[in-house]
């Protein structure tokens, strides 16, 4: 649902695109059948946004102010967009094709990004997870694509450090995952309230930002991080999580939610949840929607799930591993030491990996 | 299709079973295990045991002081105090064992405050004469920013302290003693649970898959070089950048921790030393090939001389941010400790082969 097909790359990147690329990306480009693009910092400590083939071979490059996080490249929309991380407030959307129409945004001084976004359904509007800092509140920007990315509004998130966000396939519901955690950019990766922290995730019109539905975690697991999310096939949301207390605790990671219902834990076999050390970095659906694959890079391990009834597919062991996506291709997994579908690259991948089908 | 589905689940969790039996005969490397034992035997169990000692100390001066209440009570609690905020500050940062539990880690210590919650709850509780939060048991149950030493800077030298060298038991000394028994008992907790043989420290010692601390050889020595940039990042952004801005008129003394105590620099200085105890002890230059040995040099040098500019310092930091050379100084010590972050989380980790330089494991 999320991927461009070639031809509509090739037209929303236009000959400028190819003809950018030096002699060798383009034969990369000719030869692969499908782009990824992920953040990265490179062995000099630079920044970077990467578009890939499945193979590692680079097709094209631009270099970040920051680090970035996730990347934004849903069909229909003119630009991709990756995000600064958490406690950035850059973002960057980009069309290969015209390098100088790249657009360099911000978010307000008062505001900064947790790295996510997603567009509406028109393409014309993009969202982005916000922390109002000050106030320590969630928000969702709303930016206007055709004005050059200008912010236009924001909705409240309905809850504390909002992270991820999805607009489900009815085009008019976002959702969202508040992790519940309190910072501030002037204690920047301090998690100020874990005491008290209450993530929730929360459905809203994504036309006025009015709550639909706001489902909380129990008391005794709220220290579970709701973060990372994708949408399967039957409309069930995953939720991957992250465990805000003891290391030897093990509480459940995956959740999954249809609207309506109440928040379902997935229940996994023991030695799986020890195999997601805590700590899911993101999720993400097969390209049919009928699988989920979660990843943790502190557990060495992409679990794979039945995306109807949770049940585990396969467990695969592979360091580092964090980025994953899915294509016609199948599967992709990148990992912050640079490997890549088992090859090694040169460059240190970001939590995130997205696919660009050509 | 289900029971397809059912039977490769269980044959993946076979598979599973099967890496993980075999990666439990495994034995832990040599090294790593000398590095986890003396990590575990000359930092965590005596820095523990030291934090115990002095929070029994500053409870029993405090009963002291609220039976008899006299300048030079006042002072042997206010010394004892310091002794506890310094012991805390070297053990602070490992963020793992029991002090991750029951909240304990903001028991002890809640900060940064940034909205006063802490301040604001402790007046109210001063200004009512909460019977609450003068027994531990109930103490215990209320709001972390109320139980540790946070309150504690507050009662002995904040506003209205006078009343603990004027009234016999009065309900603020009384709130002091419960505060500093409640240390005393997390301490304690905390303590007990890392002494030799008992489960925590077992598993300490043993990474293996069914291990929760550690599955195997490199978690653990992940784990040993992210506590030193983590400690180290957050003296420098959480303890230093508080109160220290970018400009003289930016800066916010009363944003320190323990400002009114004047015990900012003192437990500053002490997490460096901390930090530095934390290196030797847990014997991370052992993880560094030969010819990269001078980045133990370095290290070792370094924090040397920034552990002797934070004692230079130890004075009120309202003094400290007012004279412009002590301020430099104070910037020279944040940069680098910024500095030692980066040669640590790049050189130092590459050349140990370890991942820390891209840490994912922040909560992103």
């Amino acid at each position: 649902m999320l991927e461009l097909d070639r031809r509509q790359f090739c037209l929303a990147a236009g000959m400028g695109f190819l003809s950018a690329l030096s002699a060798n990306g383009r034969e990369r480009f000719e030869e692969t059948s499908s782009l990824l693009a992920s953040a990265y910092r490179d062995e000099y400590g630079k920044y970077g946004i990467a578009l890939f083939s499945d193979r590692g071979d680079i097709v094209w490059q631009a270099a970040l102010p920051g680090r970035g996080h996730a990347i934004v490249a849903d069909k229909g929309a003119p630009y991709s967009v990756v995000f600064a991380r958490r406690p950035g407030n850059f973002a960057v959307a980009f069309d290969p094709a015209k390098q100088k129409r790249q657009v360099l945004f911000h978010s307000p001084s008062n505001r900064h990004f947790y790295g996510h976004g997603t567009f509406s359904s028109d393409g014309n509007l993009l969202f982005a997870t916000e922390n109002d800092f000050e106030n320590a509140l969630g928000k969702i920007g709303i930016y206007s694509v055709r004005d050059g990315f200008a912010r236009i509004g924001e909705f409240e998130s309905h809850g504390t450090g909002p992270h991820d966000i999805k607009l489900l396939d009815d085009g008019t519901t976002l959702c969202i995952a508040n992790g519940g955690i309190e910072t501030h950019p002037d204690f920047p990766r301090t998690k100020l309230n874990l005491p008290t922290m209450q993530p929730s995730i929360v459905y809203m019109d994504a036309g006025v930002g009015s709550l639909i539905e706001k489902h909380t975690l129990p008391p005794n697991l709220h220290k579970v991080s709701t973060r990372h999310m994708d949408v399967a096939e039957d409309g069930q949301v995953w939720i991957g999580c992250q465990y805000e207390g003891a290391r030897a605790d093990l509480p459940p990671l995956i959740v999954r939610l249809r609207m309506g219902e109440k928040l379902a834990f997935v229940e996994l076999p023991e030695k799986v949840t020890k195999r997601l050390a805590n700590y899911v970095g993101s999720i993400c659906a097969s390209h049919d929607r009928k699988r989920i694959m979660a990843t943790s890079p502190k557990g060495n391990s992409a679990v794979l799930l039945d995306a109807v009834d949770g049940d585990v597919i396969s467990v695969t062991e592979k360091l580092a591993v964090c980025g994953v996506t899915s294509s016609r291709n199948g599967w992709a997994l990148s990992s912050m030491n640079g490997e890549l579908n088992g090859r090694t690259t040169s460059l240190h991948w970001d939590n995130h990996l997205k696919s660009v089908q050509i | 299709m289900r029971d397809l589905v059912f039977r490769m689940s269980i044959l993946c969790i076979a598979a599973i079973c099967v890496s993980a039996a075999r990666a439990d005969t495994v034995p832990v490397s040599p090294v790593v295990k000398d590095m986890l034992t003396s990590t575990l035997e000359n930092y965590i169990q005596p820095a523990y045991l030291n934090l115990e000692a002095a929070t029994k100390s500053f409870n029993s001066t405090a009963d002291l002081l609220c039976e008899k209440p006299a300048t030079q009570n006042l002072e042997a609690v206010r010394s004892a105090f310091r002794d506890v905020a310094y012991a805390w500050s070297q053990i602070e940062w490992l963020r793992v064992g029991p002090v991750m539990d029951q909240n304990r880690l903001e028991r002890i210590l809640y900060y940064p405050d940034r909205k006063s919650i802490g301040l604001r709850q402790v007046q109210r509780a001063l200004a009512k004469e909460e019977p609450s939060v003068v027994s531990v048991e109930t103490l215990s149950k209320k709001s972390v920013a109320m139980q540790g030493l946070g309150a504690a800077d507050f009662l002995l030298s904040g506003t209205g302290n006078e009343v603990l060298v004027e009234e016999a038991q009065s309900h603020r000394c009384n709130y002091l003693a419960a505060i500093a028994e409640n240390l005393h008992v997390l301490s304690t907790e905390i303590s007990s649970q890392w002494s030799s043989g008992q489960p925590l420290a077992e598993a300490w010692l043993l990474p293996n898959q069914d291990n929760l601390l550690f599955r195997d050889d490199l978690e653990a020595k992940n784990f040993l070089i992210g506590t030193l940039i983590h400690g180290l990042e957050a003296i420098k952004d959480v303890r230093i950048g508080a109160f220290l801005r970018e400009s003289a008129e930016r800066d916010r003394p009363k944003s320190a921790l323990f400002w009114r105590s004047a015990l900012t620099m003192h437990t500053i200085a002490g997490n460096l030393a901390g930090m530095q105890k934390y290196y030797e002890d847990s014997e991370l230059y052992k993880l560094l090939p030969e010819e990269n040995a001078y980045l133990n040099d370095e290290f070792l040098f370094e924090m040397k001389n920034l552990i002797e500019v934070a004692g230079s310092l130890d004075m009120p930091i309202s003094n400290l941010l007012e004279e412009e050379a002590a301020r430099g100084k104070l910037a020279f010590l944040q940069l680098s400790v910024g500095f030692l972050v980066t040669k640590l989380d790049g050189p130092f980790a590459s050349a140990a082969g370890l991942a820390a330089g891209f840490s994912f494991g922040d909560g992103d």
